[in-house]
């Protein structure tokens, strides 16, 4: 028996019910080395000692919250791709899990086995590309300059914010519908998107998919007063948000939101690599299929005649 | 638009100077054939007394009363406290005057008068049917808002039972979930586990095959050996089967506890028992505490101190629902984590259920409201207000009593008691 030693990638699963962290490790053990508990204390320390390639962690807790979790965890050991299981639809967790968890993915329970483990594989491939590369440390040193930031919103409001804050460094346009913000993207290369989920043209959802297989430096903030944590975790899976800010809008909130994104930005743009960690997962909806292949059609035909002559609407 | 307008009567009046012969004459006369009694007005037009045929008869009837009286002025005997009343005053106001004032028996008509001059006699009669007319049309009215006001508060009742049904459904599903995530793993990596199997005992079988064949060599030997080798994959067995066996407890418990929940819900709604039957409270929090286990768990450590207590005549369905209330309020009113402190107890006449948090309490101000629909402090599209209204109207049908204590910052507590003897009125 002489089989080549694998260096297996470390999973560290958190879960307040001891059955799950259980079968999870059967799921995951011949592939992985798993570390698995209940505590979310514990959780931290298991990710200051050992090199943790994914993290799983749970949203209801009693000591420790999932989301709170994820936080600590990004700042602990920012090279570990997170993952939230949850089979609590709250949306205020789901929105603490995009916006302080940056996570990866967000499994709703019960999962499929096969789903989880494809995900785990796909998280911690990443992760070990990762670490063979040297990431300078977090948070990146400055936020990036003179870049453009794409307003997409019909409410004007939006843009004089975003305008207000980012307006003497950075360039920012506005467009209130999805094919003229489209038209801006094939002819320019876009920073940061702000958008709504519901703009004249109709929901942004599937474009905002599209948009991050196509345009994989985009960074996106969400600011809707939409609220439902199957469209968040879809999002989070399949466009890989970076922000989901709910309206009113905060002006405060959009300052520090479009700060962090420049930062994120920045560190993207000098360490290409990281945006391995942002790689999304293909909707398998048919209709949503559909339109993302004629979005990208719309894109290329775009591409193709400089920008902006052909009619806009018949895309979307 | 006055109603009193129309009962106007163009009835000449009289000067307080005028003879009461002048009177009794007039009311002879054709003019005042249907008057009960005349208007005496002064210099300006403004009513300053009346009379009536039937004082006058009283006059007449009088020894030489003609002849003694005939030529006094009528402001002699006039009534001075007129029953005038203002043209642009309301029916029911009108009538409200009137019927305090006037003499018995009916003799007299009313003045009406405008901006405090003479305009007219009406006749109380008339007032009496208008009056009659409104109160049919107003009481069709107030019937038609009474159906209105039942339909839509049955309604409401019927949404405060589906919000507490959604949230119970919500958390009975997330419940639910946590075993049966484990429970099909588990399942998954027993099937991945058996197809391994599988391969082992094949292995295993051309192995024994080769062993057994009489013309094997030795390295048709080490061949089946090599793959009876592959086969295992690394695969500690032993290890494997241990952790099967966790597996399978796991898996049965999770399974137990799926339906220990479905029979939880099933004695919760008591879909299956007598509507109105003799049960035990205990069970009935057992029963709630399930229900609202999810609610419960994260917020509150539960303490019961249940009494051996008698079993009451009640509808239980309704208890539970009163139970399961009283529960997520009190989770609902502890912020970050706190105890709930459940006791039951007995005596000659009643049993009695105490329901007890460390949550944030209710201010006096609001403590004496609870109890009425609608009240609710908590923010719009979380609380109907219903729910404790509700509550209060289910024991009170069972003949019991909610009483309840609370101090701002330590707590609250309800007291419930139901008799044991009672007559229960038709449960809604």
């Amino acid at each position: 028996m002489n089989h080549p030693i694998k260096v297996k990638p470390r999973i560290l699963l958190v879960d307040d019910e001891e059955r799950i962290l259980r079968t999870l490790t059967m799921l995951l053990k011949m592939q992985y080395q798993v570390f698995s508990t209940t505590d979310g204390n514990e959780a931290l320390k298991i990710l200051k000692k050992e090199k943790i390639h994914v993290l799983i962690s749970d949203q209801r807790m009693p000591l420790m919250v999932g989301t709170e979790l994820l936080r600590q965890a990004k700042n602990l050991s920012p090279q570990t791709m997170r993952i939230l299981l949850t089979g609590y639809a709250d949306v205020d967790a789901a929105l603490d899990s995009v916006n302080e968890g940056e996570i990866f993915r967000y499994i709703n329970k019960p999962w499929g086995p096969k789903e989880l483990r494809d995900t785990v594989a796909d998280a911690a491939g990443i992760a070990m590309k990762l670490e063979s590369v040297s990431v300078p440390s977090f948070p990146a040193p400055a936020p990036a300059r003179g870049v453009t930031c794409l307003v997409l919103d019909e409410d004007v409001l939006v843009y004089e914010a975003v305008k207000e804050i980012l307006g003497e460094t950075h360039q920012v346009l506005w467009r209130t519908t999805m094919a003229s913000a489209l038209a801006v993207m094939a002819s320019q290369t876009v920073a940061v998107l702000v958008t709504e989920l519901q703009v004249g043209d109709g929901d942004t959802s599937v474009m905002l998919k599209t948009l991050k297989q196509e345009y994989p430096d985009v960074l996106t903030i969400i600011n809707t007063s939409f609220k439902d944590t199957v469209r968040v975790s879809q999002l989070i899976n399949q466009a890989q948000v970076f922000r989901y800010l709910p309206k009113p809008l905060r002006r405060g909130l959009l300052a520090k939101s479009l700060e962090s994104t420049l930062m994120r930005y920045k560190q993207l743009q000098d360490v290409p690599v990281l945006k391995e960690a942002t790689k999304v997962e293909v909707s398998n909806d048919v209709q949503e299929k559909a339109m993302s292949t004629k979005i990208m059609d719309y894109l290329s035909r775009l591409r193709a005649k400089g920008f902006g002559g052909s009619s806009i609407a018949q895309a979307v | 638009m006055s109603v009193l307008r129309a009962f106007a009567a163009n009835i000449p009046c009289f000067k307080p100077t005028d003879t009461i012969n002048a009177v009794a004459d007039a009311f002879l006369s054709a003019t005042y054939k249907n008057c009960l009694s005349v208007a005496i007005v002064n210099e300006y037009n403004q009513p300053v007394g009346m009379i009536s045929r039937h004082q006058l008869n009283d006059i007449f009837l009088k020894k030489f009363g003609r002849d003694l009286f005939g030529e006094r002025a009528v402001s002699d005997f006039m009534r001075k406290d007129v029953l005038a009343v203002d043209v642009d005053s309301s029916l029911s106001a009108a009538a409200a005057f009137i019927s305090a004032n006037m003499v018995f028996p009916l003799s007299e008509d009313f003045v009406l008068t405008e901006n405090g001059c003479y305009l007219g006699m009406a006749a109380v009669l008339h007032l009496l049917s208008a009056m009659e007319k409104q109160i049919s049309q107003s009481s069709a009215a107030l019937n038609r808002a009474y159906k209105q006001l039942s339909s839509s508060q049955a309604q409401l009742v019927q949404s405060e039972k589906m919000a507490a049904l959604g949230q119970m459904v919500a958390g009975v599903a997330h419940e639910i979930n946590t075993p049966l995530g484990y429970v099909n793993n588990n399942i998954e990596m027993v099937r991945e586990f058996f197809g391994q199997i599988q391969f082992i005992v094949q292995a295993h079988e051309q192995l024994s095959d080769t062993l057994l064949s009489p013309d094997t060599t030795d390295i048709d030997i080490a061949e089946s050996l090599a793959a009876l080798d592959d086969a295992k994959m690394d695969m500690d067995l032993t290890q494997w089967f241990v952790d099967l066996d966790a597996l399978f407890n796991d898996t049965f418990y999770g399974v137990e506890q799926i339906s220990e929940l479905v029979t939880g819900l099933k004695d919760f709604s008591r879909l299956d028992q007598a509507v109105t039957d003799n049960v035990s409270l205990n069970d009935c929090i057992d029963s709630a505490l399930l229900i609202a286990r999810n609610t419960l768990k994260y917020k509150v450590e539960v303490i019961k101190q249940l009494g051996n207590i008698p079993k009451v005549r009640c509808t239980g369905s309704q208890i539970n629902q009163v139970l399961l209330n009283l529960f997520t309020n009190a989770a609902q009113a502890v912020k970050e984590k706190g105890y709930l402190l459940i006791k039951t107890w007995s005596d000659e006449s009643a049993v009695y259920v105490s329901v007890q948090d460390t949550g944030c309490g209710i201010p006096a101000e609001n403590l004496s409201r609870i109890f009425d629909p609608f009240f609710t402090t908590k923010p719009v599209g979380e609380g109907t207000g219903l729910g404790l209204s509700i509550t209060f109207k289910i024991i009170q049908q069972h003949g019991g009593s909610v009483r309840v204590v609370s101090e701002v910052g330590k707590g609250t507590r309800f007291v419930i008691a139901l008799p044991l003897t009672q007559a229960l009125s038709a449960a809604a």
